[in-house]
């Protein structure tokens, strides 16, 4: 499996660390309801295709990536920077 | 008062040589120049009017004289054999690191056959050429890997893993050494 590291280029798999669901970048507001933190901290989907997760280039130029991927096909489809994500 | 020496990182282990690849410690100053959020601009404006240079683009190696100033990773550039101005501190945090790196030259005919053998990077000239600099894995080890000349590398790993760099490194020129024996 390779990563398009929007910086580095095409990267093996190894150079990266596997951080969960790309949902992390989308914090609620401080204010929000318990059930909104809940669902923020340990809620996610188990899809069957189409799905966005966030990778760290660790041992490359350490910047956080948005990985869009299908879990069926185990294709990676499109690759950013997480930098522009509103955090 | 108690003299301090400075200590090279690779202590007795280089220089190496082993076939037609020779490896060599490197001793120079090492600064990590990272720019304050939304400071980019005038740090780069203070590269280049108090330096004289670009700020250094994604991949890339700028030579000034015997220093180097390269890209390091995605928010930091490296001052490699040049102290970065006081001014450009005013909008980039500047870190000496110097002591916290091992830093070497590898050098000789088949030094891109040694480097295939430790880094998962595409080491042929035609992906790798001079000037290049990339952020990689040498075996299990996070390092900076530059190419200075046709057939010369700078590669850079946290000090701590000095020894295990001359280690595989070693591995690697014996293997490639072998294989080029003429029978």
């Amino acid at each position: 499996m390779r990563i398009e590291c929007p910086l580095c280029g095409s990267r093996d798999r190894r150079e990266f660390y596997y951080s969960g669901h790309a949902s992390a970048l989308e914090r609620p507001d401080p204010d929000s309801s318990a059930e909104v933190w809940d669902d923020y901290l340990h809620n996610r989907d188990n899809p069957a295709g189409l799905t966005e997760d966030l990778w760290h280039h660790e041992m490359g130029c350490s910047a956080w990536l948005v990985v869009q991927r299908d879990t069926v096909s185990h294709a990676v489809l499109a690759v950013r920077l997480a930098k522009g994500d509103q955090l | 008062m108690v003299e301090l020496y400075a200590t090279s990182a690779s202590e007795a282990a280089l220089p190496l040589k082993i076939g037609g690849v020779s490896v060599a410690e490197v001793a120079t100053s090492l600064f990590l120049v990272a720019p304050f959020k939304g400071k980019f601009t005038q740090a780069a404006t203070v590269l280049n009017t108090q330096m004289g240079l670009e700020w250094p683009a994604v991949h890339e190696l700028k030579r000034m004289g015997g220093a180097y100033v390269l890209w390091f990773d995605h928010a930091h550039i490296a001052f490699m054999g040049a102290e970065p101005s006081v001014e450009l501190a005013r909008y980039a945090a500047v870190t000496d690191v110097s002591d916290a790196c091992c830093i070497i030259d590898i050098s000789g005919v088949s030094v891109r056959n040694v480097l295939a053998r430790v880094t998962p990077l595409d080491v042929r000239a035609k992906s790798f050429n001079i000037g290049m600099t990339q952020r990689s894995m040498v075996m299990h080890m996070q390092a900076s890997i530059t190419c200075l000349g046709k057939s010369k590398f700078r590669v850079m790993v946290f000090r701590s893993m000095a020894r295990t760099l001359v280690h595989d490194l070693t591995i690697a020129m014996e293997s490639v050494a072998a294989r080029e024996k003429k029978v």
